[in-house]
């Protein structure tokens, strides 16, 4: 088996660089982002061809490599000898990704709940609410959010829970 | 480049060529997604891919082990 040279431009390494700082500062499984691009690279050594086409008129056999769990490619070519890669498209992508959003504060705030970019309840909220089985907190996507329609979910369960405990509190008294 | 398949006894069984030595493992790959990039991000995207040229017109190439090695060394 052929196992071909892999080599960086400048301009990808920097980029690279960068966005393993962006990682580090905004994400806790940090190991992550290098065992991604680990991958990458051997697929690239034994196995160029496996990428997809992505035609530029001025760079003849352009191709990239899906990072699935950095949801974002490695742009490169190659030939006989060695790939090269041009490009990361990992911070424009997860910037662009259309099916990660955080709800507005105030509606965290208003259901007592604290958003740090992510999603995060309050420790003693979450863990009450959790132990009733009021809110089950869904599996996390490839970069450790929650999709919209998950978190909808797990707003809704979260604010439906609050409001039992209300109406609880007013029989109460 | 696709792989053809057949399930047999509830598990996909590839029947495809290889030269690779039996008892290899190898690792099958879910196609591409695509991406979510706008119109404003694809430019940049190309101008970066465009310009990587000039890197390798210059020699400005780095092994990937290096580029690896940096990376875990945070």
């Amino acid at each position: 088996m052929k196992l071909r040279r892999v080599r960086f431009t400048e301009g990808a390494r920097a980029q690279i660089a960068e966005e393993k700082l962006w990682w580090l500062r905004n994400r806790d499984q940090v190991e992550v982002f290098g065992e991604e691009l680990h991958e990458a690279v051997a697929l690239l050594k034994i196995s160029p061809a496996a990428g997809t086409d992505y035609p530029r008129p001025a760079i003849p056999g352009v191709r990239r490599v899906h990072l699935r769990r950095l949801s974002s490619h490695l742009y490169y070519t190659f030939d006989d000898a060695e790939v090269i890669v041009r490009r990361s498209g990992t911070q424009s992508e997860r910037r662009a990704r259309p099916s990660i959003h955080v709800k507005p504060r105030w509606a965290f705030r208003r259901l007592g709940m604290l958003s740090t970019g992510t999603l995060s309840l309050a420790h003693g909220q979450r863990r009450c609410a959790r132990q009733r089985g009021a809110v089950q907190r869904p599996p996390r996507g490839p970069e450790g959010l929650f999709s919209s329609a998950q978190l909808n979910e797990l707003v809704a369960s979260f604010g439906e829970y609050r409001q039992q405990q209300w109406r609880g509190r007013r029989r109460s008294q | 480049m696709t792989l053809r398949a057949r399930v047999q006894k509830g598990r996909l069984v590839l029947d495809e060529p290889t030269d690779l030595p039996e008892g290899t493992e190898v690792d099958l790959l879910p196609l591409d997604p695509g991406d979510w990039l706008d119109d404003e991000d694809r430019e940049a995207l190309h101008r970066a891919l465009d310009a990587s040229s000039a890197d390798i017109a210059a020699g400005r190439l780095v092994d990937a082990d290096e580029v690896l090695k940096e990376i875990r060394s945070a």
